[in-house]
């Protein structure tokens, strides 16, 4: 099953070069990236009931290749996985995938009409609908103000839960919108997992652009299972000056939104009996002290409906661009729960010295947290990173170590090198 | 009860179908990819005019607080994000099943301010207690939990 999993990936590349670069060589472009990361890190495993420590050395191999102009402009084909092997067979990752197909899918993107069907395993993130499936994907505007999208195929996340035969999705958002000034969308997903009905809800969402350069997105969604709203989701953002501010509220039922059926996860669930809900006032504000330097500012209020307590999230940031993209940030932060073990302060210093054809980063996060955790208060996290490029930046090459003092691992040392090879016959682009 | 329910939704949706396909003002459509090689640290309002394009540029600028909170942007228009990015670089992160989490995948990417960096397995017990919410949005499926099955069951 695993071996399966892990050459899914391989095979499908295959088959679809020997396929189709053959017919469409004249005129399709194309382009893959291969990103080889070696990770090195030291654990404890069980063997024989006894506990030991064992270096763990895996190997990941992401691949990526993308298609396009096939036989027609509008066509194109692209796909995406992972695949890992253990290079000391330590038995860590004894209980995991050793691979996965993240996408693969034909497309056909018409400009005419924002008109594109997707067929294959594809990623569906519209709005609240967040899926991905086995599947077609079709997105087309119907009118000058009126656009569709309507998808349907095999959910990915339960094909683990009782078998995959009998599971399906389908979904879809009608959209109303007027240049940029609003769009008003209703949305649908229904979720099936062995015939069974799993997920069902509906929704709407806007994004409103009001005078003053001042703009409103959100969301709501309707549980039709659970028959209660699981999230109010809405965001303003405004222009004032050299600076920029955002107010945020969030809304969530938890028996609603952390539901309880096949396709959702075990430690969620016991969360979801307790029927709490919880609103969320945020507020946010980056200003540009000078052309180089940001200053921005969080806040975040939790309120509770059966919990007595609540929570609040302050965090300020201060980044400093000397030589773009070279910067320097400082952010200092602070949970201030009512329960005291819900409480810590968090520094970070995050840097990027650009070098061209070089870089160098660092990266150093400090918490202080005002409860102990397995005996300890408080963990420094340091990373520090290089990379360079080669032959006119197709090759990438970055290796970065990591060192972690914390509650869970006292003194923990780890290494890696990425080796990320990319090549676009037409340009390319992250 | 249910059945006029259910008639007065479609009803609804009908009424809304035929206020949609009236209003004439169309939208622009939007090139598959940047015409133009757009740096890291360069916003799209330096460039483009809001009050002129179809789409809310200032949303969509990469400011110190973007890679926080640019779901809402993302999920409304992907093609924008697709003109400079793969789809790859989102499912790095947005993914139902993947093993390297973001933060160690792009360990040198610091300028992303990744939230899951040091050491999250002691923050995300007080950070999941305030607000599983955001947990549950990447971690909420039998697939995409794995990370959490070890410790969680």
């Amino acid at each position: 099953m695993k071996i399966r999993s892990t050459l899914k990936l391989l095979l499908l590349h295959g088959i679809f070069l020997a396929v189709f670069l053959p017919v469409s060589g004249a005129t399709s472009d194309w382009g893959f990236q291969t990103e080889t990361i070696l990770r090195v890190f030291e654990r404890e495993v069980r063997e024989n009931g006894k506990d030991r420590k064992q270096d763990i050395l895996p190997v990941y191999e992401y691949l990526r290749l993308d298609v396009r102009n096939l036989s027609k402009e509008e066509l194109s084909f692209h796909s995406y996985g992972w695949a890992r092997h253990d290079l000391e067979n330590s038995g860590f990752f004894a209980d995991d995938t050793e691979g996965e197909l993240l996408y693969g899918y034909l497309e056909y993107a018409s400009s005419f009409n924002n008109f594109s069907v997707r067929l294959g395993r594809q990623y569906v993130f519209e709005r609240a609908l967040n899926e991905s499936m086995d599947g077609l994907l079709v997105n087309a505007d119907i009118s000058p103000s009126t656009s569709i999208m309507a998808y349907g195929g095999r959910p990915i996340s339960l094909g683990d839960t009782d078998g995959s035969s009998g599971d399906s999705t389908v979904g879809g958002r009608i959209a109303n919108h007027s240049g940029n000034r609003y769009e008003i969308g209703l949305f649908f997903k229904y979720v099936a997992n062995e015939g069974d009905r799993d997920e069902e809800e509906v929704g709407f969402d806007l994004s409103l652009l009001l005078p003053r350069q001042i703009s409103l997105v959100g969301r709501s969604r309707r549980n039709l299972v659970t028959d209660g709203w699981a999230e109010h989701t809405y965001e303003g953002m405004s222009k004032i000056g050299k600076a920029r501010v955002g107010l945020s509220f969030d809304y969530f039922q938890y028996e609603d939104f952390l539901i309880k059926r096949d396709n959702s996860a075990n430690l969620f669930r016991f969360l979801s009996d307790t029927k709490e809900t919880i609103t969320a006032f945020g507020s946010d504000m980056i200003y540009s002290i000078t052309e180089t330097v940001d200053f921005g500012a969080k806040l975040k209020h939790y309120d509770y409906d059966r919990r007595p307590h609540s929570a609040q999230y302050y965090s300020g940031l201060m980044v400093w661009r000397w030589d773009a993209p070279s910067e320097l940030g400082v952010e200092l932060g602070f949970m201030n729960g009512d329960a005291s073990d819900n409480r810590y302060y968090l520094g970070r210093v995050f840097a990027y010295k650009d070098l061209p054809p070089g870089f160098l980063t660092a990266d150093v996060v400090y918490a202080h947290y005002n409860e102990e955790v397995k005996g300890e208060d408080r963990s420094v996290f340091i990373s520090l990173g290089a990379g360079k490029n080669f032959l006119d930046d197709t090759l990438k090459v970055k290796l970065s170590g990591d060192f972690s003092s914390d509650p869970f691992f006292e003194s923990d040392f780890r290494g890696m090198v990425n080796v990320i090879y990319s090549f676009d016959s037409a340009g390319s682009s992250e | 009860m249910k059945r006029i329910g259910a008639l007065c939704a479609w009803l609804c949706l009908c009424l809304y179908i035929l206020f949609a396909c009236a209003v004439p003002e169309e939208r622009d459509s939007i090139p598959v990819a940047h015409p133009d090689e757009v740096g890291r640290n360069e916003l799209c309002t330096e460039c483009h005019e809001t009050e002129e394009d179809s789409i809310i540029f200032e949303r969509y600028d990469h400011t110190v607080y973007f890679s926080n909170k640019h779901g809402h942007e993302a999920s409304r228009s992907g093609r924008v994000c697709n003109m400079c990015h793969q789809q790859s670089f989102c499912n790095d992160c947005h993914v139902t099943r993947t093993e390297l989490k973001p933060s160690i995948k792009n360990q040198t990417g610091t300028y992303r301010r990744m939230p899951h960096r040091g050491d999250y397995l002691t923050r995300h017990r007080i950070d999941g207690r305030i607000d599983p919410t955001p947990c549950f949005r990447c971690h909420g499926n039998p697939k995409s939990s794995q990370t959490c099955v070890r410790c969680h069951g």
